[in-house]
């Protein structure tokens, strides 16, 4: 492995009154990594979270950042060099979302230009305009926008490290699609290193690069997401996969472009586009009852033939 | 057409009835020759003439018109009409005063009788209920009473209202009503400190030690119980105690009697609404926004200024606000045992029968009382988080 190890756990524990909530894990989270910790209420999942940065210390084991063992480390200044979004948002309601935004850039004694431009950097980069939002206040928002404000906040002060816990749990389907599509959008762009606890499946799916299945506060598996549709480690993960839309599920994790044969003859009459994935070609496909799409690109020229025997055999992962 | 429809505003109409019974049915104004001899008292049309005893009338019947079949314009007209009454009720009394006070006699004076307090009372009452009708374009509303308390200031300026009794009280007590206004606002600005201080030291303290909680509210809770006359009482025999065994006390001015008494007592009445509304306020901060900015990585210290504080200040203020009205209250009656303030006029014109001084004592009480009240709800909505 090439990539460097930007958090590791190593043995950790965490007992409340006796009772481990976390239980003698260990966990390598590579840099630019998305590690989604997923799992059942009170799994342990925010509790690890929140052990990386020092909200709870460790019962026993060791957790380093960046090489750095994080119970050398002033909670204070660990926790502005980390990004921290949660559910709900937290947002600070005397403040504008401005004021909001530049709460870490403050803490860290940025000068004011320097504050100022970030906050107008964020809050383009969330497709807030500037002009339209830096001086409202959250009870002016929409609970979308305010949890962009929330994922600004945690940006603002550029961490290697992003932490967020179920931040769009509270939001409705619609608007909880499009901030995933957003983070993964701003992921691109700023490679940080993220840790995001959900319960969510289909959330731990879409984002992840690895998922950690947690449960009584053990990791029960850390995989890719296609190895962990494909080779669930135990009876747990499988229920937590739901076993009737597995193949659905690995189907949207796989995109067109990855399947597609040469294209041979006249177009089909149907379309799909190329980085769709495959669980949307076979929607199209059953939808239309037919059983080849034609494949086009981002400019519409058709570059490929998907028949739908291309979605049983191909390359499995 | 029925004359009472369900459309009529039932609140003007019963308001007009009542003032207009009352302006008919009791007397307007009294003259007295001087402070000791029992006034006459003269109804409407023999203290203002009959041509503005007319008009006044004339105005009132005509708001009710306008209730009972009120529209926009009508609610327009009616403000209008209530502006006019309250612009004309200071003129009437210079004019009532010029009539029939003759200006050689100097030791007579003019008495305010039920039917000019009533106009005065149902008038602002009208002006509350047809400024909701109107609301909110209708800033216009203010002027009404800001004309009122500009001709009266004008009236009182030019001296046309010198022979009302009020003023006659005032005139040979002015330097001790400007002593009693600083020492009401002494006290009670002094109490209001003491139990700011201690009050949120001790919310702050509660927050530590949360088994204390019971018995400090216990404590607090006990002192409301007592009625403020006996605990000004009963705080006067270990005052003087201390203060005939204690020549630093002595030299501080603290006897049984007077101000210390008066600001202990305060003290404690006013503790109980500050520590509750600052505890509680500082317990209702939403847990999602402190656990944000711990793990933003602010100190304890900038947890609490930056966000715990600033979030619960506005409950703070309300908590302040009942205090000041409340103190400000009971300083008149600490007057009993000494302590300066308006409450010495009142205890003074109750005791020799002369209602224009008791009137000295509790009008300015009452606006100090107001005063606060508008002073801290406006810090309170200024401080309100997220009003932009």
């Amino acid at each position: 492995m090439s990539a460097r190890p930007m958090i590791e756990l190593d043995n950790v524990s965490r007992l409340f009154e006796g009772v481990a909530a976390v239980d003698g894990i260990s966990l390598r989270i590579d840099s630019g990594e998305i590690c989604v910790i997923v799992g059942t209420s009170g799994c342990g999942k925010s509790t690890t979270l929140r052990l990386l940065n020092k909200l709870i210390d460790c019962s026993s084991g060791d957790i380093r950042i960046d090489g750095q063992a994080i119970a050398q480390l002033d909670a204070q200044r660990l926790r502005r060099r980390m990004g921290y979004a949660i559910q709900n948002t937290g947002l600070f309601p005397h403040w504008t979302v401005a004021r909001n935004i530049s709460v870490v850039p403050r803490l860290l004694n940025w000068p004011t230009e320097r504050i100022e431009a970030r906050v107008h950097e964020l809050l383009e980069l969330l497709g807030l305009p500037h002009a339209d939002f830096a001086h409202k206040f959250p009870s002016q928002l929409s609970g979308g926008q305010a949890q962009r404000v929330g994922v600004a906040r945690a940006l603002a002060g550029d961490p290697d490290i992003l932490l967020m816990d179920e931040p769009f749990g509270a939001l409705d389907p619609i608007t909880r699609d499009s901030l995933q599509n957003e983070l993964l959008r701003i992921q691109s762009r700023i490679h940080k290193t993220i840790v995001f606890v959900t319960h969510d499946i289909d959330e731990a799916l879409k984002l992840a690069t690895r998922i950690v299945v947690m449960d009584q506060g053990r990791i029960v598996q850390h995989d890719t997401p296609v190895n962990l549709l494909n080779h669930p480690a135990n009876a747990f993960v499988e229920s937590l996969l739901g076993q009737g839309e597995r193949g659905l599920k690995r189907a949207s994790l796989q995109r067109v472009a990855e399947r597609m044969l040469p294209l041979q003859g006249t177009p089909p009459a149907f379309s799909v586009a190329a980085q769709d994935s495959l669980r949307q070609a076979l929607s199209l496909m059953l939808w239309h009852r037919v059983g080849e799409l034609c494949v086009r690109d981002n400019e519409g020229r058709a570059v490929g033939l998907l028949p739908i025997s291309a979605l049983l055999h191909g390359a499995t992962a | 057409m029925r004359l009472l429809s369900s459309a009529s505003n039932r609140v003007v109409l019963t308001l007009v009835t009542l003032a207009i019974g009352s302006l008919l049915l009791g007397d307007f104004a009294s003259v007295q020759a001087n402070r000791i001899v029992p006034g006459s008292g003269f109804g409407l049309f023999a203290a203002l003439g009959s041509a503005w005893a007319v008009a006044l009338l004339a105005a009132l019947v005509t708001l009710a018109a306008l209730a009972l079949h009120p529209s926009p314009a009508g609610y327009r007209g009616m403000l209008l009409l209530i502006s006019l009454l309250l612009l004309q009720w200071p003129a009437s009394l210079a004019w009532f005063i010029h009539t029939q006070i003759p200006a050689d006699q100097a030791q007579a004076r003019a008495g305010l009788a039920t039917g000019c307090w009533s106009l005065l009372f149902f008038a602002l009452l009208l002006l509350i209920e047809v400024r909701q009708r109107l609301a909110p374009a209708a800033g216009w509303w203010r002027l009404g009473p800001l004309g009122l308390l500009l001709v009266t200031g004008l009236l009182i300026y030019s001296g046309y209202l010198e022979p009302l009794a009020l003023l006659r009280e005032y005139s040979s007590r002015s330097a001790q009503f400007w002593q009693a206004l600083r020492g009401h606002l002494g006290l009670v600005g002094g109490a209001l400190g003491f139990s700011l201080l201690f009050g949120v030291a001790l919310a702050l303290l509660i927050r530590r030690q949360p088994q204390l909680q019971r018995s400090v509210f216990g404590v607090l809770n006990f002192f409301q119980t007592i009625p403020s006359l006996a605990l000004f009482g009963l705080l006067i025999a270990p005052l003087s105690y201390l203060a005939a065994h204690s020549p630093l006390l002595q030299q501080l001015g603290i006897r049984g009697i007077g101000w210390a008494p008066a600001l202990l007592a305060l003290v404690a009445y006013s503790l109980l609404p500050i520590v509750r509304n600052t505890s509680v306020a500082l317990q209702a901060v939403a847990a999602e926004v402190i656990e944000s900015a711990r793990g933003m990585g602010m100190s304890p210290w900038q947890v609490f200024s930056q966000v715990r504080l600033p979030l619960a200040l506005p409950v703070i203020l309300e908590g302040m606000r009942i205090t000041s009205i409340q103190a400000i209250g009971l300083t008149a009656v600490a007057a009993l045992i000494g302590a300066e303030g308006f409450g010495s006029f009142i205890f003074q014109g109750l005791g020799q029968g002369a209602m224009d001084l008791v009137l000295l004592g509790a009008l300015p009480t009452i606006v100090l009382a107001l005063l606060a009240d508008a002073l801290f709800s406006a810090l309170a909505r200024y401080f309100q988080p997220g009003v932009g």
